[in-house]
Order: C-alpha cells, then structure tokens, then sequence
C-alpha cells in the first residue's frame, strides 16, 4: 500500500510520539502538535482525524495540560495551528474540500466503527472491497495476535487511570473515526493510525505472558508464531501476489504501451469503463510531457478546479483515445479497439469483422487487454447489404 | 438500583431473540443471580448444543464447494515450478484450505458486528464491552467454560447454521446485563 495515506499516517503517528512526552507543553510536544496539523494537508483522513484527536487529547488530559504555567505556551501554541490551519479553513469553503464526504448517517456511522473493531476484520478476512488494499490469504493482523490483543486490552482495563492507558485508549477509540464516516465502504487505508495502538495493545498482551509463565514456554510460542509468521508473509506476499493481483497493481499496461510505441502510426482506442484511472500507467509508461498532456483541460476547468467541476476521464492523447467503446461509430474507422474480455466479446468481434491482433494476459491467464483491429470497408458493406 | 438496571439491560438484549434462545438465556440469568441450581443451566446448554447441530449442515462444514476448490487450485498454481514441492506441503498441510475455514468460523463466531447487526440493539455493545470486562473479574467457571465451550465448538461445526450461532447467543444477551449486576 503506498500512496498519501501511507505519508499521511507517517506524520500523524510522529505527531502522536511527540506529543506524548509525559503530556507536557514544551518544543517537542508543540511540534508533535504542529505534525498532527500538517498531516491534514497529506492525507484526506487526517482532516478528521487531527482536530478531532487534538480536541480529544486536550479534553482527556485537561489536568496535565490547561494549567496556569502552560499559559502563554498555550496561546502560542494555538496561534501556531490556527495559522497552519488557515488554508485549509479556506478550502472548507469550497466543495474540493467535501469531495469525498458522503450523507452522513449515525446508524451507519455506529456500524461501520463496529466494523472496524471486529475480530474478524482485524484478525479473520478483511472486508475491504478494494483487492490493493489487501494481500491475499492474510489477515491485517496474523490470526493468533488475537490472544495477545485481548491479554493487552486487559492489562489497558487494569490499568486505565495511567496516563499512558488512556493515550493508547484514545489513539484506538479515535483512529477508525475517518474510515466510519466515509460512508458503505469498508477501506482499511482510511484507518492505517489504528496499526499503532493496536501493536501496543499487542504488546502489553505479550508483557503480561512474560510475567504468567515461565521464558521458556513464552520463547518457544514466539518463536514458533514469529516463523509461522513470516512463512504466511513470504507465501503471501511473495507468491500468492504477484500471481493472484497482478492485474490490481497496473501489470499490463507495460506491455500494451510497448505495443502502442512500436505503432505510432495506428490509432488505439482503449475502453476505460472499468478503469477509469487508467490513462495514468499509460502516461506513466509513455513518458508523456505532463505539460503537453494538461493542455487538454479547458481554462474554466482549472480556475474552477477547487469547485469540484463534473469530470470524465476521457482522454486524448499521442496515437490514443481513451473513453467507453461506442459499437454505432466506432467500428467504422479504422482502428485498434482495446479492452479487456468484458469490453469485446468473441460475438462482437465476429458481428463487426474485427481482427484480434494481441491477447496480453496476467499471470492466471486471464485476459487484461486485448486488441482488436476494425475492418471499416468490410462492416460498411455489409451494413449496406443488409 | 443496580438490579433494575440489569434486569432492564437483560430484557432489552432478550428482545430480538427467538423464543427458546431467550428461554435459555432467562435460565442462565436466573442462575447467575442465584435463583437456581447449576444442573438446570446444563441442562438447557445440552439441549440448545443439540439444536444447533441440528440446525446446522455440519457435513459441510468439512466438504469443498468449486469456488473452494479452485481457490485451492489457484494457490497451487501461484507457486512456481522450482517451489511447487514446497508449495504443495503448505497448502495441503500447513495452511490447508480445512484450517482456513476452521480459522475463519472462529472469526465469524467471535465476529460482535454480526450479533448486534442481527440478534441485539446496537447501543448495547457498550455495556457488552462492559460486562466483558466484568465477566473476566466475575469469573464465573460454569458461565466462562460454556462460553468457551460454545466457541470451540461453533468453530468446528460453523456459526452459519439454520438460525445462526444459537450456542452464544444466550452468553451474550448475559453479558450485556453484566455491567450493572452486583460486585
């Protein structure tokens, strides 16, 4: 998994380390304070989930923080993120801010937070819909951490009137807020600040195993689970990936444009009904000059760009149209119609006289792009004849 | 107060229930607050045992559908060639397709969204978080042992039986009235 997100959680959990420095107000905590700001520029989630866990953590440990030596570090402080948090009180006010916020519904967001608390997403299969936020054959968490979890959520009861208990309670309770309100999709990306917290968990679960029994039980179930572990890691990841989601992670799109380049003189339409992101691998693999590509966007579109204007990805671009395949025209020019096997079925291709030229496949076999040169004249006859 | 309290917790988590589960949960509560003998509470945990491995098609639990098969098929496949003897050792053994859904019907067993998307209120997950807590403090044996009784078993016979994981059902709707009963 890569992406802002990943950058996004970075920030926010050094922010969150920072911060915790017996909860007093001093440089590092303020810089702690200042990463959680910044971290609502990287990542969508964070936008939630910084107020709100600054909020939080101030609420929790009002005791140790609104005192009246921290006074004047205080107003400092607040002045710091009101001014870091100017430009986004200013994109607040335009809808690029909202653009992924759906209805909210409490119902929804109650089930969905549940969701994410639930043994059998965190331990069991992932609910994520999305197959590149996952690997398969695995869980979040390997499946036997689960003891070790619910040991360390004891020993966090146990001991919940600490300072330290009710940090990592609240970085747990707080984390999956973004991901609840995103609305019906379960995406384990949004809640990636609940991997620290729950490791912790973990971990305090382990300490209390180590003082129960004997090291040398406790060494042999470690070492056993590490190796078993890591035998599901490399079995996932390292086999069962690349073979299984290939096609999740772009592959293909090298070897479609390899063909593209060693035609330039033919003109490729390739269907993006179902992947609507794909012109960037194509992009990508072209090289294409970002400037010459950003000339396709009218001036409207770029000085509305924080109003959310109504966008397709259609595009042109080189010897290559990207859009959905229209059956009525299309098939009377001549051209390579590309899509994968739900695009052109082998009935289409026989109704409108069209010539498979390459088949390019992911590692099952499955058929990712296949293209198809139009025969015109051909269809155009028999149009007419009919 | 407390009382009250608890007795209003349990009748809300009973609500949804089909009548024979919350028949068996009202003879777990009764013995929780010592109202009657440990016997009874057996009793009623054999018989709910024995409908639920009526209720559920055990056999199949221990049988491959295609799509399972071809997941197996699939696994196999993604081990190169030079790695297939391996491949093959833990895919048939180690991390067999039968440990896999042995594995998820825990999950699915212990899976709380389930049971208070389906069987109880969703505000009542708190105080269930509560009553857990209390139930380890409690520590009462005959409870906690059916309990984990009920989830060895569902893991073995599957949760996804005719009316569902019936075997826990009751446990939960005790736990819920948990948190406000007596220290």
């Amino acid at each position: 998994m890569g992406y802002e997100v990943t950058l996004g959680y970075i920030v926010f959990s050094l922010g969150c380390l920072l911060i915790w420095n017996k909860l007093k107000i001093n440089k590092i905590s303020a810089i702690g304070f200042i990463l959680l700001s910044t971290s609502t520029y990287i990542a969508h989630t964070q936008r939630y989930l910084a107020p709100v866990f600054i909020l939080f953590t101030v609420i929790v440990f009002s005791k140790q923080i609104i005192i009246a030596k921290n006074k004047k570090q205080l107003y400092l402080l607040f002045v710091i993120l009101f001014l870091t948090q100017i430009p986004n009180l200013y994109l607040a006010t335009t809808n690029a801010f909202w653009v992924k916020n759906t209805n909210f519904s409490f119902l929804d967001f109650i089930s969905q937070l549940l969701v994410y608390f639930s043994p059998s997403t965190l331990f069991g299969q992932s609910p994520d819909i999305n197959l590149q936020h996952t690997i398969p054959s695995i869980s979040l968490f390997y499946s036997w951490l689960i003891i070790p979890f619910f040991l360390g959520l004891y020993q966090l009861y146990l001991n919940i009137k600490r300072g330290s208990a009710k940090y990592i309670v609240l970085m747990f309770l707080l984390a999956p807020i973004p991901g609840a309100l995103s609305g019906h999709f379960i995406s384990v990306q949004r809640v990636l600040t609940l991997i620290i917290p729950i490791i912790l968990i973990i971990s305090l679960g382990f300490d209390n195993i180590y003082r129960k029994f004997k090291p040398i039980y406790v060494h042999t179930i470690i070492v056993f689970g590490v190796s078993f572990s890591l035998m599901l890691l490399w079995r996932s990841y390292f086999v069962f990936l690349p073979y299984q989601r290939a096609v999740w992670w772009s592959y293909g799109y090298q070897q479609l444009v390899k063909i593209i380049q060693n035609n330039p003189d033919k003109k490729y339409l390739i269907d993006n009904t179902r992947s609507g992101s794909g012109y960037i691998d194509i992009l990508f693999y072209l090289k294409y000059s970002p400037s010459q590509f950003q000339k396709q966007f009218t001036p409207d579109f770029v000085s509305n760009y924080y109003e959310n204007p109504p966008y397709t990805a259609n595009y042109n671009f080189a010897n290559i149209s990207l859009r959905p395949i229209y059956w009525q025209t299309d098939i009377y020019e001549n051209q390579i119609l590309v899509g994968d096997d739900l695009a052109i079925s082998a009935g289409q291709s026989q109704e409108h006289f069209l010539t498979q030229i390459f088949d390019i496949k992911d590692p099952t076999g499955k058929t990712i792009f296949a293209g198809y040169q139009t025969n015109p004249e051909k269809k155009l006859n028999d149009s007419n004849n009919k | 107060m407390n009382k009250i309290f608890s007795i209003i917790l349990f009748i809300f988590s009973i609500i949804y229930l089909p009548p024979y589960i919350s028949l068996l949960s009202i003879i777990f509560f009764l013995y929780l607050n010592n109202r009657i003998e440990k016997y009874i509470p057996i009793v009623g945990y054999i018989l709910l045992f024995i409908f639920q491995i009526t209720s559920t098609r055990v056999a199949t639990n221990f049988e491959f559908s295609g799509y399972q098969n071809f997941v197996h098929q699939q696994q196999l496949d993604s081990y190169p060639p030079s790695l297939f003897r391996i491949g093959n050792v833990i895919e048939n053994k180690i991390a067999s397709t039968q440990l896999s859904r042995f594995q998820q019907n825990l999950f699915n067993s212990l899976d709380f969204v389930n049971y208070f998307k389906n069987y109880y209120l969703s505000l009542l997950f708190i105080p269930f978080v509560l009553g857990v807590i209390k139930l380890i403090k409690k520590q009462n044996q005959l409870f906690t042992k059916l309990l984990f009784t009920s989830i060895v078993l569902l893991t073995v016979i599957s949760p996804d039986g005719k009316y569902g994981p019936v075997l826990l059902l009751p446990f939960i709707a005790n736990i819920i009235s948990f948190y406000s009963c007596e220290k």
